[in-house]
């Protein structure tokens, strides 16, 4: 595994991802809103790829300084689950979200996504 | 278990800007804090400040809107209802009345939410889940009225005691 930093930001939001032995570790900080939602589209296209050239098991993506998402940035990441779903069973990995039990909207927008992706997508708090 | 303080009245006359509706969450965020102790209604209520606000910045003729943001007394019980009224295009109006159409017709919210995030994850010119998760996630109840080329839609949920 290597590869350099992948970083995205705009606003007061930010992203990073980085491979580590675990598998890829993805981390949104700030506020995913309408503005930036081009920016975290692009990233995510990024993310995945890396992923698929480390051919990694695992990617977990880390919410827990992420104070808000809206809608359309929750879509960007089905886009991201559902391009996952779309490979072979082979090469599919699976997505951790891990998030803060004090972001209250977290709970539900993540339950929504789990189900979205069923055995590829766990919530861990 | 929540403390309800009735009395709250927002009334916004804005542009929506996109960069001023997370401004405009935290606006709704910090005042209703100040009138219930419910947290969970409190992340409830700026989502859906945030949702409706994005769809006037997208849709609003001229991104004039107002929202207003009230929490009142029905029989003994608090209700918090948000209305958001923006002029807009008759195909957004007809956007809307199919959304709400299907919205109506929907028994079990998270399904239906879910569905639209598998559905729409392939259309990149629409995200299309905004009233959805106010429905699912905001466990609110959602109405739409059009009078002319003006759209409003109000969302209630009532504070738990």
């Amino acid at each position: 595994m290597a590869g350099e930093k992948l970083s995205a930001s705009a606003y007061d939001f930010s992203a990073e991802a980085w491979s580590e032995v675990e598998g890829l570790q993805v981390k949104l900080v700030g506020t995913a809103d309408m503005s930036i939602r081009d920016v975290l589209s692009e990233f995510l296209a990024r993310v995945h790829q890396r992923a698929l050239g480390d051919r990694v098991a695992e990617a977990t993506l880390d919410l827990r300084q992420l104070v808000f998402m809206n809608s359309a940035c929750l879509k960007e990441l089905a886009v991201w689950i559902g391009d996952i779903q779309e490979l072979p069973a082979a090469d599919r990995y699976r997505i951790v979200l891990h998030s803060s039990p004090e972001i209250l909207w977290q709970r539900r927008s993540l339950e929504a996504l789990a189900r979205l992706g069923d055995d590829l997508v766990t919530v861990r708090v | 278990m929540s403390s309800t303080v009735c009395g709250l009245r927002l009334q916004l006359r804005l542009d929506a800007d996109p960069v001023l509706v997370s401004v405009t969450r935290r606006f709704v965020e910090e005042a209703l804090k100040r009138f219930v102790s419910d947290r969970d209604l409190v992340s409830r209520v700026a989502m859906t400040a945030h949702e409706l606000l994005e769809n006037a910045a997208k849709y609003a003729r001229d991104r004039n809107a107002e929202l207003s943001v009230t929490l009142d007394d029905n029989g003994g019980k608090g209700v918090v209802t948000l209305r958001l009224s923006n002029e807009t295009t008759p195909a957004h109006i007809d956007r809307l009345r199919q959304i709400f159409s299907e919205l109506d017709a929907c028994r079990d919210p998270l399904s239906l939410y879910v569905e639209l995030m598998r559905r729409n994850a392939r259309r990149p010119d629409v995200s299309g889940l905004g009233l959805a998760r106010i429905l699912a996630e905001g466990e609110m109840t959602l109405g739409l009225s059009v009078d002319g080329r003006t759209a409003t839609i109000v969302a209630r949920t009532p504070v738990r005691t």
